[in-house]
């Protein structure tokens, strides 16, 4: 039963085909040194050389933990303020364009600033992503919020129940939803950002590794790494729609299939 | 004499609209004693629905006094509850059926007597079996069916619907008519029914009022003097129930509709 429900969240397995056609075609079409595109056992010679060296765990490990630290700080900070924002008419006329404005910066562009703010730190990425990530989630909440009719909130007055009760009870629970579709753009956002900020700034990960393979020509390295990053993105999204699964399995469905 | 429960006297409600303000409630006045069913019948845009939201405390009138048990009203009062038109939105889509009907009183039953109430109050309208579905799963009839459990496990003294019947299929919809005379009949509770359905209206009634023009006003207000118990089918063929329902039409007509 549980089985069977996370393999109906995974695409049908035929669609593999295509890939392992291409890699196979790449394995026997490249020559064995080629200097732009390796074929496929090479990647593999290539990262088990990594794991030898005892560079690829740990740079696996920092990434992963960037990435979840600085989601957890944006979904914290996303959530927060855009429950703020949206029960607050005043505060959501007051902030909506510098909101838009925000928003509309690239997250790439924040690097430096926050480098000069933060330094080389831990910290400074975590702040990167949590910040360039903390948008979706929040402007989904605030639009969350926003659709909440009025009648909703009414069947929490007549019941005579004071505002925190009502929040807690009517307006919480029914911007989870929206809440978690802005999740759902804020996991693939963080892992860019994340590899992002380990490629600008030197700092240990597996955007760190890619650099060094690209500065030492080192292709197969880089493709090596590329297909692990593909895996680990592909495992994360996976993760994420089983949550958002199990969490909204008591709201009514969502209309489009593609939400 | 018993003192009315509901007291209404010229009570005016004037709304802002695009256009400047709206006068949406002239001069009303009715009132409504212990234990009776007044039905309020209107056609579309004669202020029905914010009639009902004054009585419920969920609107303040612009004009003229509303008692409660002989206190001026300031906002909703214990004691009252109300059954919506729109049940999709008044159902917390989120809770089952169980935690919907126990939304009123959760704050003050817990445990085993919190689950004898919402148990009590589905037996009423023959949803027992459906405690653990949740509201999306549910037909329109039933999940209006959850919304009047909802209000009687509060164990009101008044219960306000608006067009609580409005969306059901006939056979659903005499059912109800009949279920709510039983519940008012075991419990002595007082209701004010609106609707846009004269037959149903006299059907219900006590008192039936009838609310019309634009700025809405009670332009007729008659006691309905068919016996108790009533019946789909013998109350309907009476020749006292048609003599009602020309009057009904025939006030509507003169006082041209809701023009």
């Amino acid at each position: 039963m549980k089985f069977k429900r996370l393999a109906q969240l995974l695409p049908p397995p035929v669609g593999l085909l295509p890939l392992a056609a291409v890699l196979l075609v790449w394995q026997c079409v490249a020559p064995d040194e080629s200097p732009s595109f390796p074929p496929p056992s090479n990647w593999w010679t290539a990262i088990r050389g990594l794991t030898a060296d005892g560079l690829l765990g740990p740079a696996v490990l920092a990434t992963l933990q960037n990435f979840a630290a600085g989601l957890l700080a944006a979904c914290a900070l996303g959530f927060t303020l855009g429950l703020l924002i949206g029960v607050l008419p005043g505060l959501r006329r007051w902030t909506g364009m510098l909101l838009e404005y925000l928003r509309a910066l690239p997250p790439p562009v924040v690097v430096p600033i926050a480098i000069l703010m933060l330094g080389f730190s831990p910290g400074m990425q975590i702040g990167v992503i949590a910040y360039t990530t903390a948008w979706p989630i929040l402007l989904n909440t605030v639009a969350g919020v926003a659709a909440i009719r009025e009648l909703q909130l009414d069947v929490g007055r007549s019941m005579r129940m004071p505002w925190t009760v009502r929040m807690i009870k009517i307006v919480i629970p029914a911007t989870l939803p929206a809440f978690l579709l802005g999740v759902r753009v804020a996991v693939s956002l963080a892992i860019v950002v994340t590899l992002l900020v380990e490629m600008f700034t030197g700092l240990p990960g597996i955007g760190l590794l890619m650099v060094t393979g690209q500065r030492n020509f080192n292709s197969s390295q880089v493709f090596g790494l590329l297909a692990v990053v593909g895996l680990l993105a592909f495992c994360l999204t996976l993760a994420f729609n089983l949550i958002e699964g199990l969490v909204l399995s008591r709201w009514p469905p969502r209309r489009s299939a593609g939400a | 004499m018993a003192e009315a429960v509901f007291d209404l006297q010229g009570v005016e409600l004037v709304l802002p609209a695009a256009d400047g303000p709206r006068r949406i409630l002239s001069n009303v006045g009715f009132s409504l004693g212990a234990g009776e069913i007044l039905t309020i019948v209107g056609a579309s845009g004669t202020g029905k629905t914010s009639l009902l939201r004054i009585l419920a405390g969920l609107a303040t009138p612009t004009g003229g006094t509303v008692r409660f048990r002989g206190q001026a009203m300031d906002g909703p009062q214990d004691g009252v509850a109300i059954v919506f038109q729109d049940y999709g939105n008044a159902l917390l889509q989120w809770r089952s059926v169980a935690r919907n009907v126990a939304l009123g009183v959760e704050r003050e039953l817990r445990g085993e007597a919190l689950a004898a109430r919402v148990t009590e109050a589905l037996r009423l309208v023959g949803l027992e079996r459906n405690a653990n579905d949740y509201p999306w799963q549910l037909s329109g009839g039933m999940q209006q069916r959850v919304q009047i459990a909802r209000a009687v496990a509060m164990r009101p003294a008044v219960l306000l619907m608006d067009e609580p019947f409005g969306a059901l299929d006939a056979m659903t919809k005499a059912t109800q008519q009949d279920e709510l005379l039983h519940l008012r009949q075991a419990t002595g509770v007082s209701v004010v029914f609106i609707t846009h359905d004269i037959e149903e209206a006299v059907y219900l009634g006590d008192r039936v009022a009838l609310l019309s023009g634009s700025p809405g006003s009670i332009t007729l207000s008659f006691d309905v003097d068919l016996p108790f118990p009533r019946d789909q089918v013998a109350t309907r063929e009476l020749p006292r129930f048609v003599a009602l329902r020309h009057d009904m039409h025939a006030a509507i007509r003169a006082t041209g509709g809701h023009g």
